[in-house]
């Protein structure tokens, strides 16, 4: 299933697929480690729900609501507490 | 940095080293634990980047200089602090000599971001060393890394240290007196179109010779792969403006052949990451950093994180607000005693005034600044070091951003609230710099304490007899106005002098840390210089320059004991608060309010004092009541009250939104490193406290209020 990056439910677990139109975004979210076949877990939104804060490559980034509806995931499935399972493995590398 | 003339040493060269390193590395700490207070911290000329120079005698007896350059995560910058990291690598810099030698700092925790930004450092080809920091907390987290395997792989020397502990860091000062330091053998995969791309622009500006050298090339990729708006600029910077068509043409021909260009650019590099990463670090039983996230399950909680962060602010608040006045009063009656001391030695006149009134008393308007200073920076760097700075900022993001700003916002405007110096200087944790910018304007329209004998009296003029209910909510409403305002002028401007792009909000999440005390007072410690020195020399020169204005022309009486009303209506001050009078009169003010709004210039708090001279009232402290009652009697040449309902209010409306103060005016020129934001700060302001207290007075009468 494929959908923005904002729409993961909390602690679940997504393989980015697409990244911004918008040149400035996505080169500043490249760098960032976020690339198209990264993992990423979706750990927390602001008590506010936004920002959101997002767990990629071992370490928590947060961003906007607007900024994550722009990056689409595949949801990766049979994960049912991924947050956790993410801890463990927390490595940035999509599991096949 | 070498000086010009080292014939006297002709062997012991010192060295320079650029530190270098992502935000939240360690980076600052390691800066810090290395140099201790031997710093030298200024600005980079033409922008409000700090420039951090310092050193330490390496083994060899010899200095050894470090400059702590902006914490980045990628050579292709984003942010003025990263270009300037960019830009000193580089040698674009005609301020700063491009560094000999770099020091990485690289957090062994988060080895793989940590790499991207370094191994485009490495390919620089300068001679460098990289301080595997934090490896306490990556074993901790179950991630054994194989340095000797690194090193090999990166061709360069690291050493493995903790920046938070000083014993830990002698290896690191051993390999950086070293007499030679190796250059990296990493060097750039790319594939081949890229290549041909950067030959295609590197053959436009470099010399025929220098075109295989690394560093040209380097500078060839990045012009290729910075953001398009920068590109122009970047060119020029590099005296490569020939290269610009050339470059926009590859990158056009770039999109065309090979669309995911930009992606592959990066994520080639994070793959040969990935790969030396597997071979190099061995994880085992991984814990990942349960701590930080158990922590940020309460602290950004929806119930405890709003409970957490209320009771974080509502401490510091107190703390600037209501401990710091124990020592401001202790600062304020040392100087008030040395006043009296300069008076009881030197014969009267002139000299002496100068003294005890200008110099002393100006001297003591700076340092009362301090208590306030220090106590604000002790949280700031407590915060940060632990890493709740951040969680803060994703706390408020969402709120600061209805008005334009960003969540690191709160901070510096939540303290102005006690003092808008303080909280101006506390904008510098805010990365971006139309934010921060933005966030310097309006920060002094938030009530400072400065502003409250001021409220406090002109509310007892209004309401004498009013119940302690009426005033309290009209100083409530005062703080609104003043809050309203400041907001409403940030929306304002992000929307039109300081629009641009919406900055991209990313922000890193760092691991919590244990504060580490000597950081935290290092930070402190150079705040309160940096204030002293740079700010407080002004501040020191404007409030002489008042004291004359008020003091002078002297009235020529002899004998008889000099009236200190007369003598002020006499001065200069007096004179221009005459001359005044036809501009301000349409909010219901007289010359003599003039005369105290000209000397609420050096602080709003004289006013009050002021006031108290312009109608020989004795000692305000001992008898509050009496200035108040005074007010409240004095009349017009036409008979009618001075002090109406509406001039207090206008007076009040007047006082929340005008700039009245020349040491905030000191510390946003030092901020900003330019006279234009000031100015402007004081036009806006005063502009618009002139037209609202206007519209009260005006308004109020044509509603039939008096």
């Amino acid at each position: 299933m494929r959908l923005p990056l904002s729409q993961l439910q909390l602690g679940e677990c997504g393989i980015v697929r697409q990244l911004p139109e918008k040149q400035v975004l996505a080169s500043r979210l490249r760098e960032m480690g976020l690339l198209k076949g990264t993992e990423v877990t979706l750990m927390r939104r602001a008590p506010m729900g936004d920002p959101l804060e997002i767990r990629l490559r071992g370490y928590s980034l947060s961003l906007r609501n607007v900024d994550a509806a722009e990056v689409l995931v595949d949801v990766v499935r049979g994960n049912s507490n991924s947050k956790s399972v993410h801890l463990r493995i927390s490595s940035g590398y999509a599991s096949p | 940095m070498l000086p010009p003339n080292h014939n006297l040493s002709p062997i012991i060269y010192p060295k320079y080293y650029a530190v270098v390193g992502n935000p939240n590395s360690g980076k600052t700490t390691l800066f810090n634990a290395l140099t201790g207070l031997r710093q030298k911290v200024g600005n980079y000329p033409g922008v409000t980047v700090e420039k951090k120079l310092g050193q330490f005698i390496g083994q060899h007896g010899e200095k050894i200089e470090l400059l702590d350059l902006p914490g980045s995560y990628s050579l292709s910058a984003h942010a003025p602090d990263e270009r300037i990291t960019r830009d000193v690598l580089l040698g674009l810099r005609s301020d700063t000599p491009r560094p000999d030698r770099i020091l990485c700092v690289m957090d062994a925790s988060h080895l793989e971001r940590n790499l991207y930004f370094i191994t485009q450092v490495l390919e620089l080809g300068l001679p460098t060393i990289i301080a595997l920091n934090m490896v306490d907390l990556a074993e901790a987290q179950g991630t054994i890394i194989n340095v000797a395997k690194l090193s090999e792989e990166l061709g360069v020397s690291i050493i493995p240290c903790q920046a938070n502990r000083k014993e830990t860091l002698l290896p690191l000062k051993l390999a950086l007196s070293r007499a030679h330091v190796a250059r990296s053998s990493w060097t750039p995969q790319l594939p081949s179109s890229w290549m041909r791309a950067i030959d295609g622009v590197t053959a436009v500006w470099a010399e025929e010779e220098t075109q295989r050298d690394p560093l040209v090339r380097m500078k060839s990729a990045i012009l290729l792969a910075t953001p398009e708006v920068e590109t122009a600029l970047l060119a020029t910077e590099m005296r490569a403006g020939t290269a610009l068509g050339v470059a926009l043409a590859q990158r056009a021909m770039l999109d065309r052949e090979l669309p995911g260009w930009r992606e592959e650019f990066v994520s080639a590099r994070y793959e040969r990451i990935g790969e030396l990463c597997q071979a190099a670090q061995a994880r085992s039983n991984l814990t990942s950093d349960m701590v930080t996230q158990h922590l940020d399950d309460v602290l950004t909680h929806p119930l405890w994180g709003w409970i957490t962060f209320l009771g974080v602010m509502g401490l510091m608040f107190v703390s600037i607000f209501i401990v710091a006045a124990y020592p401001m009063s202790w600062i304020e009656m040392g100087f008030g005693l040395l006043g009296d001391l300069v008076r009881g030695i030197l014969p009267p006149g002139d000299l002496r005034d100068l003294l005890a009134d200008g110099v002393v008393a100006g001297v003591g308007g700076v340092v009362i600044f301090l208590p306030q200073i220090l106590i604000l920076f002790f949280f700031i760097g407590l915060l940060e070091d632990t890493g709740y700075m951040a969680r803060a900022a994703f706390l408020m993001d969402r709120v600061m951003s209805k008005v334009g700003l960003h969540g690191k916002s709160f901070i510096p405007l939540l303290s102005s609230y006690a003092c808008a110096i303080p909280g101006i200087m506390a904008t510098r944790t805010i990365e971006n710099n139309k934010d921060r910018l933005v966030t310097i304007l309006v920060a002094p329209l938030m009530s400072c304490s400065a502003r409250l004998p001021v409220y406090a009296m002109m509310i007892a003029a209004l309401f004498p007899a009013g119940s302690v209910w009426i005033k309290g909510t009209i100083m409530m409403g005062l703080y609104l106005l003043g809050t309203v305002a400041a907001l409403g002028f940030a929306w304002l401007f992000k929307k039109t002098i300081l629009r641009g792009e919406t900055p991209v909000f990313l922000m890193e999440l760092p691991p919590y840390h244990c504060p580490a005390v000597r950081q935290i007072v290092i930070q402190m410690v150079q705040r309160a210089s940096m204030f002293l020195k740079n700010a407080g020399t002004v501040i020191l020169g404007l409030a002489i320059l008042l004291w004359f204005l008020a003091s002078f022309p002297k009235i020529s009486t002899s004998s008889a004991p000099i009236d200190k009303s007369v003598q002020l209506e006499q001065s200069y001050a007096g004179r221009f608060g005459h001359f005044i009078e036809p501009v301000i009169a349409p909010l219901g003010f007289d010359w003599k309010i003039g005369i105290g709004l000209v000397a609420a210039q050096a602080a709003r708090e004289v006013f009050v004092s002021t006031m108290s001279i312009v109608y020989h009232v004795e000692s305000d402290e001992e008898n509050p009541t009496s200035l108040r009652d005074t007010l409240r009697k004095e009349i017009r040449p036409n008979g009618t009250l001075v002090y109406t309902p509406l001039t207090c209010l206008s007076l009040l409306v007047f006082f929340v939104l005008s700039m009245q103060c020349v040491s905030t005016l000191a510390v946003v020129r030092r901020e900003t490193n330019s006279w234009y934001w000031p100015i402007f700060q004081f036009c806006y302001m005063t502009g618009t406290a002139y037209f609202v207290a206007f519209l009260v007075y005006q308004g109020g009468h044509l509603l039939g209020f008096s």
